[in-house]
């Protein structure tokens, strides 16, 4: 029987990046919050510092960061015709634990989607018409645009700290900056990181094409900086350990150093730690939930009342608890009815090797999470697709992440797995090697989705979540169309050799892809395909609010944190400014 | 590669960045004369242009060590490339210092190299005269800071560039261990008060802002204490 306690206004599930901007916008209207992590706490110092936090064994390679799959983890398979088995190394993905969640490890890349990705079947339809769209895909509006968004964007980036040039400054086109970006207010707050030898390599080839290279969007501090919560970061010393490991420079923006320290000077907000949530609670009509069940640290079961519950979990743990609770109706593939879990997407990643001749010094190691050259001129619907036969695009770049040696050891197509020629490979190409990576959309189909595993259970007795994912033939398009692109430029960088890897099928859950999960509960206009609504309220149940990057209609050619960011605050000013005012749906 | 690096630099550059490792990499080309440790021998010595009172080791001592009752730091075994950076610094004035800054104007950037290449090679060691043994409880506080920073004040732990123990990490992270606690607290103050600005982005005075009056004799005296 579960201890039930004393009820409060709002439950936050979930303390990463969009659970610390509700705890602390919503803390200004007087609220009494409880935010419910299932990891532990954490912070800059002590946790992350070095040498200690310079560990790729512990951190990349054995996962410390990470959701633990011994106790919760999601079945997989790649069709409907497959029985899906639980994942029991996480290798594709990476979902986050404890305080701050992924916003801890992640790289940093911070866009803002185009504005047609806000509009996408009705961008597609207006310039190619309806045909062009393939059948399979079940692309969508979002029901918000670029427009409504814009303050909110930049509000995350000033949050952040973001570095990088403007390319469209109210509409009037900028040097140096993305020229295919929607119009921004104001510039960055600050300016683009310095650019990698990598980048600079690859930026002249594209220049050569007459194509627009520019620094990636980055949210490693170029600078020190005070954001407007009076917190303060500091430059970014391109150690090489951003994704998958903690700064221990204050030069990563996390809920750690942006936001949390302010969230934890208010008194009406509570943080509880290791409370697994394993289900929101609702009324005999299943119109409104009344409580979270969770269990404690100790294994208490644990009921919290709420007036709000607000799920700020990973995408695919929100839709596990939309699932698990019976928030809305799950999807059917096979009828096409249902919201809960539709329109699951991921990103269509792909890369090209370039390989120098030794006298090439890359320095592979001098490295930041988000540092990095790209061009956006093969994104979204920056280039004509008449005749190509797909929808979507994506960004090609040069990064340069870090070369850490468990990780990063490229050698030419050939080379042995292992032995003494794979060593004096490894050897010959560590430092004289250029990655560049495509990072293509993600387009819904009727068959991906994802769904309550009917066989397996987690440690806490709830139905895994389960995985149902392959790449659809128009994302197989998209990329080789990109990837080609991609592979041009990389003959022309100079180098001896070039490698491609194109995406191909079978999707596997084996090597690292992104942690760009999304969809499940996306957002959009029609209750009847949509689990939230515009301001990422359920549907079905009102009083629960559904954050992330679940609510993505389908996936843009773009890392989701920028766009996350913006609908947290869209959706958090919704609630402060209607939903507290008068609870209830807030579209009819 | 030298001409591919310079076709980058020339073609690529992004408007609103500080390409300092550009900036950092032209000056250093252009100063390569013929440095050589001998002629940083020579002026170590007997001085250089500016004469036989201006020789380095009056004031550094004969094998690099330092002076710790005066605040003069140790630059034998320090890395030859940040070296030869805090002489360019102490002419142009983002270093600036009364002794060394007329000092170092007076040589040209050949002479900063010598100067550099030849202290790099000369074995660590610390400096023979100690200052008063600081405190054990405020020694301890400066090894905390250094190795694990202050949460309440947003600093991040020294180790974290110039690495366990105080080694550094050569090119940009000086070692720091066995410098002179009188002159690592003048350095700190320096930053403080931004009159030393000449590191990459700032770090170094975002850093020492945060610090306090204590913070900053605690780890003076722990560093003082290290072996180099």
């Amino acid at each position: 029987m579960a201890t039930r306690l004393k009820p409060v206004d709002v439950v936050l599930v979930g303390m990463g990046f969009t659970g610390a901007i509700m705890a602390r916008e919503l803390a200004q209207d007087g609220l009494s919050i409880v935010g419910l992590e299932r990891g532990g706490r954490r912070d800059t110092v002590p946790d992350w510092q070095s040498p200690a936090m310079h560990d790729e064994l512990r951190y990349a390679i054995r996962n410390e960061m990470f959701q633990n799959v011994v106790t919760e983890t999601y079945t997989f398979r790649n069709h409907t015709g497959e029985e899906a088995l639980p994942i029991r190394i996480l290798s594709s993905f990476l979902p986050g634990t404890d305080l701050g969640g992924a916003g801890v490890h992640w790289n940093g890349h911070t866009w803002r989607f185009l504005p047609s990705d806000f509009r996408m079947r009705s961008h597609y339809t207006e310039r190619y018409g309806a045909q062009s769209i393939p059948h399979e895909v079940t692309i969508q509006d979002w029901g918000v645009t670029y427009d409504e968004l814009e303050p909110h964007f930049d509000r995350f980036e000033y949050l952040c700290g973001i570095g990088g040039k403007a390319g469209n400054l109210r509409g009037q086109i900028q040097a140096g900056g993305n020229p295919f970006e929607g119009p921004r207010s104001r510039e960055y707050p600050l300016p683009p990181m310095d650019p990698a030898y990598a980048g600079a390599l690859f930026a002249n080839a594209t220049l050569e094409l007459g194509y627009t290279p520019f620094q990636i969007p980055s949210a490693n501090m170029t600078r020190s900086y005070t954001n407007p919560e009076g917190l303060s970061l500091q430059a970014c010393n391109v150690c090489g350990f951003c994704e998958r490991f903690g700064c221990e420079h204050f030069a990563k923006a996390s809920p750690q150093t942006v936001i949390l320290p302010k969230v934890f000077e208010s008194p009406n907000f509570e943080l509880r730690t290791n409370a697994h949530v394993t289900r929101v609670l609702l009324d005999g009509r299943g119109r409104r939930a009344t409580a979270v069940l969770y269990v404690d640290g100790q294994g208490n079961e644990i009921e919290q009342p709420a007036e709000l519950v607000i799920l700020c979990a990973f995408s695919l743990n929100n839709v596990k608890l939309m699932l698990n609770s019976g928030i809305g109706q799950a999807y059917d593939p096979a009828t096409g009815e249902g919201t809960v879990g539709r329109n699951y997407t991921y990103q269509t990643m792909s890369a090209a090797t370039v390989f120098y001749p030794d006298d090439i010094n890359i320095n592979p190691f001098m490295g930041a999470g988000a540092l990095g050259t790209v061009i956006d001129d093969f994104n979204g619907d920056n280039f004509d697709h008449t005749g190509l036969g797909f929808v979507g695009g994506g960004y090609i770049s040069a990064n340069t992440t870090g070369g850490r040696p468990i990780e990063y050891h490229p050698t030419p197509p050939g080379t042995p797995r292992w032995g003494l020629r794979w060593k004096q490979a490894v050897r010959r190409h560590y430092n004289h090697t250029v990655g560049l990576s495509a990072h293509g959309s993600s387009m819904p189909t009727r068959g991906n989705y994802l769904s309550a595993d009917p066989t397996y259970r987690d440690a806490y007795g709830q139905p895994m979540l389960r995985i149902t994912y392959d790449f659809p033939e128009n994302d197989l398009r998209m990329s080789r169309y990109i990837t080609d692109r991609m592979t041009e430029i990389a003959r022309i960088m100079g180098g001896e050799t070039v490698s491609t890897a194109y995406r191909a099928t079978p999707y596997s859950i084996v090597p690292y892809q992104t942690t760009h999960n999304n969809g499940g509960a996306i957002m959009g206009t029609d209750r009847r395909t949509c689990a939230v609504n515009r301001y990422l309220q359920s549907w079905d149940v009102p009083n629960v609010f559904v954050q992330g990057a679940s609510a993505f209609p389908e996936n843009a050619g773009y890392n989701p944190t920028g766009t996350v960011g913006a609908l947290a605050y869209w959706s958090v000013k919704a609630i402060r400014e209607q939903y507290l005012k008068n609870p209830g749906p807030l579209v009819q | 590669m030298g001409s591919i690096l310079s076709r980058s630099l020339r073609s690529y550059t992004i408007p609103g960045a500080a390409l300092c490792a550009a900036a950092f990499l032209t000056w250093a080309t252009a100063s390569l004369g013929q440095p050589t440790p001998e002629r940083g021998q020579q002026i170590a010595v007997g001085g250089g242009p500016g004469g036989a009172g201006v020789a380095c080791f009056s004031c550094h001592g004969l094998q690099g060590q330092g002076d710790a009752g005066a605040a003069f730091p140790r630059l034998a075994g320090l890395d030859a490339i940040y070296l030869a950076k805090q002489m360019h610094d102490y002419a142009s004035g983002s270093r600036p210092n009364a002794a060394m800054s007329p000092i170092a104007r007076q040589l040209g950037p050949p002479d900063h190299q010598s100067i550099a290449l030849y202290y790099a090679e000369l074995p660590p060691q610390a400096p023979p005269v100690r200052a008063t043994p600081a405190d054990g409880s405020l020694v301890q506080w400066g090894a905390v800071l250094y190795a694990q920073g202050s949460a309440e004040r947003g600093i991040q732990a020294c180790a974290n560039c110039h690495g366990p123990g105080g080694r550094g990490l050569n090119r940009v992270y000086p070692s720091i261990a066995a410098q002179p606690g009188a002159y690592v607290n003048a350095q700190l103050r320096a930053w403080q008060a931004g009159q030393r600005h000449n590191d990459i982005h700032g770090v170094m005075g975002s850093v020492a802002q945060r610090m306090t009056d204590e913070d900053i004799r605690a780890v003076s005296a722990y560093l003082a204490g290290l072996a180099p």
